[in-house]
């Protein structure tokens, strides 16, 4: 616990203490203000059948941002050791491979987390502002996706990270690392949208397509229908793709 | 404090080290030399855990590297090749981070880490980012980081490469003065410096050991020859041909001739010395001298005997 405290503390100055980091959080809360605001305006014209905030959990364009993310906040972790060549000094201290994977990895988590902050901020902004009246068939702000949103946020995190770090230990260039883990995860999202591109997919197709879609997770659980299966669905693929990582790290004491 | 026994490292398709079995007793200074590529990296990096051996076994301070790899790592202060440090830190908040990861804490910590800021002279540059040191720097923070918890053995990967000489000086040092209370193994391609800071020698050459010892025995034990130098007036023919008749000299050449002066070197078998038969041949024969000299066996001779007749 100790060592992966100072691994994690030492990961999270690394984060903060770089100047990208305060880039990538403006940039995020700008985008995300910006998709935010483009709601609000059609709140004026078009009347609208679900909470706003739930309304923007489900957009795209908000999709489109948190893939962007994930690649941007994992590339660096393992990649920039193995070409520094940090990684032997930090793996030849008395330290487990374990810990520092696992380190690196609740670090990148909690700043993609940071990441959404001001998302959040606008969201409790907007509620007490108009939280209230309604517009359409429904009030403008909802709890459920609130709290819902963010903790789906969360779970899908946990296995996105996972992959960034996996990406970023199977190379020494950041940008193949970032390339990967962003074509993995888009092609990952994509997979959950095909079901509203071709609408002649067997059934068990479809039924498995929304099993592993993140989109159907977030529509579920911003709706306030917390489904326990997505839950045990990203715990299990994030300490899956996590023993790759290790496995991949520590490939060089395999016997070959 | 250091037992190899029969490693051997197989990549696919080539063997880094084969066979490979030494040992290094507490309190020594060893130098472990050979070419580039050798495989000295690689069995540092068994030592220090960072690799695994394809067979054979590794024990420091009579624990199993593999087995026992925590605690053998608690005990090795180990320095990579080319200093990997990372960029974005400060050197005393590097060293910290490292001493802490070592098992330091409170205290200990602060101790740790001002001494070993004060043996490699780091207090200086302490609130530096690291991603502006100089090269010499760097190595002593990479020292610092590998002396921070006081491990008993250090393993240093080239520790002055890349330095000037100045710094190369300053190292070697430091080392000699660490070898005091602590075992000491450091791997090199310069030779002055075995021959100036350790007190044994293990030669390795393409992944397999040629030679262990004191660099002045593995000198003595040489089948290579010294050499003499001698420079004389008269004529070179004659010069050439009857210093070559002196018992014990193999060849004679001719360096360089300055109007009437010729200098020559002699290959001389080794431990023998000819400087008394060539002065009094000189004599005899009535040419000026005005050099004679003679150099003994050097480690860069057994180190160029051992590693370049293989290749050929």
């Amino acid at each position: 616990m100790r060592t992966f405290l100072i691994l994690f503390s030492r990961e999270i100055k690394a984060y903060f203490q770089s100047i990208v980091a305060y880039i990538v959080i403006a940039a995020v809360s700008l985008l995300h203000g910006v998709i935010f605001l483009k709601f609000v305006k059609a709140l004026k014209s078009d009347s609208v059948p679900m909470a706003l905030n739930q309304v923007m959990l489900l957009n795209n364009q908000f999709w489109l941002v948190l893939l962007l993310i994930i690649p941007l906040i994992t590339m660096r972790l393992f990649s920039e050791e193995q070409k520094l060549g940090t990684l032997e000094p930090l793996l030849t201290a008395p330290v487990q491979s374990w810990q520092v994977i696992f380190s690196k990895y609740v670090a990148a988590l909690f700043f993609y987390m940071v990441l959404y902050l001001p998302y959040m901020f606008y969201m409790v902004y907007f509620e007490k502002t108009v939280g209230a009246s309604a517009f359409g068939g429904a009030t403008a702000f909802s709890s459920p996706s609130f709290y819902g949103g963010y903790a789906m946020i969360f779970l899908i995190g946990l296995f996105f990270v996972a992959v960034g770090c996996l990406a970023s230990a199977l190379t020494s260039n950041q940008i193949i690392a970032a390339v990967i883990s962003f074509t993995v995860l888009l092609i990952y999202f994509f997979l959950g949208l095909l079901r509203v591109q071709f609408n002649d997919l067997p059934q068990i197709t479809v039924e498995f397509l929304e099993y592993i879609s993140p989109i159907e997770h977030m529509r579920d659980w911003s709706a306030g229908f917390f489904d326990t299966r997505p839950v045990v669905y990203y715990v299990s693929f994030a300490a899956l793709t996590l023993a790759l990582t290790h496995q991949v790290l520590d490939y060089r004491k395999w016997k070959i | 404090m250091i037992q190899v026994d029969q490693l051997s490292k197989r990549y696919s398709g080539h063997t880094a080290i084969d066979s490979v079995s030494f040992q290094v007793g507490r309190g020594e200074i060893v130098g472990f030399l050979g070419p580039n590529g050798a495989g000295k990296t690689t069995t540092l990096r068994i030592l220090t855990n960072f690799l695994p051996p394809s067979s054979g076994r590794a024990e420091i301070d009579g624990m199993d590297v593999f087995k026992d790899s925590l605690e053998v790592r608690k005990r090795i202060g180990y320095m990579p090749e080319n200093v990997p440090l990372y960029n974005d830190m400060r050197v005393k908040e590097y060293l910290r981070f490292r001493g802490a990861l070592k098992g330091l804490k409170g205290k200990g910590l602060r101790i740790g880490v001002g001494e070993a800021m004060d043996r490699t002279s780091l207090h200086e540059v302490r609130r530096k980012m690291i991603s502006t040191l100089s090269k010499g720097f760097r190595q002593r923070v990479g020292l610092a980081d590998a002396l921070v918890n006081k491990p008993p053995l250090l393993i240093l990967d080239e520790p002055t490469n890349g330095l000037d000489p100045n710094q190369i000086r300053e190292v070697r040092g430091l080392i000699k003065e660490l070898g005091e209370d602590h075992t000491i193994l450091i791997s090199t391609h310069i030779l002055p410096e075995v021959e100036v800071t350790c007190g044994r020698v293990i030669i390795i050459n393409q992944g397999k050991i040629q030679a262990i010892g004191e660099p002045r025995n593995l000198a003595g034990q040489m089948r290579s020859a010294g050499t003499a130098r001698v420079e004389l007036k008269g004529d070179p023919k004659v010069i050439e041909a009857k210093l070559g008749k002196i018992g014990g000299v193999r060849r004679v050449t001719l360096e360089r001739s300055d109007a009437d002066w010729h200098l020559f070197v002699l290959k001389v078998e080794a431990n023998k010395d000819v400087r008394e038969m060539i002065d009094r041949l000189a004599r005899k024969e009535q040419w000026a001298m005005r050099e004679l000299s003679r150099k003994g066996v050097s480690l860069e001779d057994v180190f160029a005997d051992l590693t370049m007749n293989q290749h050929s």
